[in-house]
């Protein structure tokens, strides 16, 4: 937290050294966000590239108020959700409602995860978008259900029963019994 | 039937761990750096500080940066006399063993670049006032191994671990001085007399291969006037020594007075290592230089910087409570370079490096009994170099 705020008192500076180190810091973090949610690592490369590009303009007034992870993984969130309804927009087909198929990633793309966080990924993107979203970035990245509820424009007790569904979702996953 | 606990376990155990390939980093950070640069150029005042402001709420935040500084950097005398001498310089110093009270200026650095220190020495008590901070009052505990800065209404102890305690710093000196008699490695010189402010001084120069050591004396009392240290990285004088001046014991009291916040921060001496070192390094860099390295870091530089620190955190926009943490880890490494442990000199060329530039030397020094020498780039990083492939 203290090695993050003087990191963006540098970066208001203008310095790209406090930049590179930010980015490093958070890279692979931010990309795990983004795979979990949208299940295809281009995408979620384009995510990172997006919120990195879209922070860097922020130098010179960027206004830190909590954590810097947890702002850049929100920032991550929303960016994702965006591409995640252009993609539904976009698809004649109803279940990209509900997320990207990983049937639709290059099995190249997808080696970048061991085989259970692999078998994570695949429950998590048979969820709908917005329980995905909750589970993922409480349980895998720490946010707050307030935090999520301010990115999601929605009240606390939605985004917890949002969770709460989600998880009954896995548990019925994983007991082999996916209810429809 | 899974329990909600076993679920958030699996879901957690499995976290995705994806790195960045080398063609995405290079993208990402081009593009980002292209963003910023057009960002700063668009709005390039937009966080320009209000040095007033900040000047005037810094105080505390000022105060503990360079209580802590000043901490790491303590004890000036002891080590300057503990280096070595000889008889003939028993004879002179023979009036310091018998005062009770000692009143002396030490100026450190060059002429032009002098920090001027005034110390008024009781027993194991120093009370200390620098000229660059110099609305605040130091007293330094020896037997304690504390340190209490006052200023306004704002008190800092700082505990110096890792250091003998000092039940009478003049006894150490006497200690010192006698030990020192039995040492063969320096070479004492009269060189006679030497006219100093109006007097004649009588003048004995003590030379090691690591250090030279002159003192000044008045040749009827033999009382030392002045007494300069000179090392390959470092220059001490001791100017306008006074002996047994009768001092207020209330001016050595370590009792914070009534209605000042207290604050409290440590230096340890056992741990100025490289590691610290490095910290301190990137602070001065990233906190006080706009990312790049000092024109030096010599005592000092070390002793003017602390309302530059001091500055920089409250720019920073660091809490108290964080502006003391950093304070504290950079007067840490401060204790490697001020009580430096490595063969012969270390050298030092950060003079315009910037904070990430991994190509460029800026420190190097040699370990004891190592063959060879580490050496730190811009970046940070440390590398083993033997003394043939050292930088020029």
């Amino acid at each position: 937290m203290l090695e993050d705020k003087i990191l963006v008192f540098r970066f208001n500076c203008g310095n790209k050294e406090a930049l590179r180190r930010i980015y490093e810091k958070y890279k692979n973090d931010l990309l795990g966000l983004a795979v979990a949610l949208l299940n295809d690592v281009s995408l979620a490369e384009d995510v990172v590239h997006d919120v990195f590009v879209t922070f860097a303009k922020a130098a010179g007034a960027f206004n830190l108020t909590g954590s810097l992870k947890g702002y850049l993984s929100t920032c991550a969130a929303n960016r994702a959700r965006d591409i995640n309804r252009n993609i539904y927009q976009t698809s004649s087909a109803p279940e990209a409602a509900d997320g990207i198929s990983s049937e639709t990633v290059a099995p190249e793309r997808l080696a970048i995860a061991n085989e259970e966080s692999q078998q994570l990924i695949d429950f998590l993107s048979k969820l709908q978008y917005d329980q995905r979203e909750v589970v993922v970035l409480h349980l895998l990245y720490g946010l707050k259900f307030r935090q999520i509820a301010e990115s999601q424009s929605s009240s606390i007790n939605t985004v917890q029963s949002r969770y709460r569904y989600g998880l009954d979702k896995l548990r019925s996953m994983l007991d082999g019994e996916v209810r429809t | 039937m899974r329990s909600t606990e076993n679920i958030e376990r699996f879901i957690k155990n499995r976290k995705p761990q994806v790195v960045t390939s080398a063609d995405v980093d290079k993208r990402v950070l081009n593009d980002s750096f292209s963003s910023m640069e057009e960002a700063m150029r668009t709005k390039p005042v937009t966080i320009q500080p209000n040095f007033g402001r900040i000047i005037m709420k810094s105080r505390i935040t000022k105060l503990a940066a360079a209580a802590v500084i000043i901490a790491a950097i303590t004890i000036g005398i002891n080590s300057f006399l503990g280096s070595g001498t000889s008889v003939a310089f028993a004879d002179v110093i023979q009036p310091i063993l018998e005062a009770r009270t000692l009143i002396m200026d030490i100026l450190i650095g060059p002429e032009g670049r002098q920090v001027v220190i005034h110390d008024e020495v009781m027993g194991s008590r120093i009370r200390r006032t620098v000229s660059n901070m110099q609305d605040a009052d130091i007293i330094i505990d020896l037997e304690q191994m504390k340190v209490l800065t006052l200023s306004g209404k704002t008190a800092i102890y700082v505990e110096l671990d890792g250091l003998d305690k000092m039940p009478n710093y003049l006894k150490l000196l006497q200690d010192a001085v006698v030990r020192m008699q039995d040492k063969e490695e320096y070479q004492v010189e009269n060189q006679g007399l030497q006219e100093i402010d109006g007097h004649d001084c009588i003048v004995f120069v003590a030379e090691s291969d690591k250090d030279t050591i002159t003192i000044w004396a008045d040749p009827e009392t033999a009382l030392p006037v002045r007494i300069k240290q000179k090392t390959p990285n470092m220059q001490i004088v001791c100017n306008n020594l006074q002996f047994d001046v009768t001092l207020d014991e209330s001016r050595f009291s370590m009792e914070v007075p009534d209605g000042y916040v207290v604050q409290q921060a440590g230096v340890d001496f056992k741990e100025g290592t490289e590691d610290a070192f490095i910290e301190t390094l990137r602070i001065w860099a990233e906190i006080i230089e706009n990312g790049q390295f000092p024109d030096s870091i010599n005592l000092e530089d070390v002793v003017k910087v602390g309302p530059m620190l001091g500055l920089g955190l409250k720019r920073a926009n660091l809490t108290q409570q964080e502006s003391l943490e950093v304070a504290t880890r950079f007067g840490q490494g401060i204790v490697f370079i001020r009580f430096f442990k490595g063969q012969g000199q270390w050298y030092y060329t950060g003079k315009g490096v910037k904070l990430g530039d991994s190509e460029t030397p800026i420190f190097w020094y040699q370990p004891k009994d190592s063959q060879t020498w580490r050496v730190i780039y811009g970046d940070l990083k440390v590398e083993d170099v033997a003394p043939e492939d050292l930088p020029e």
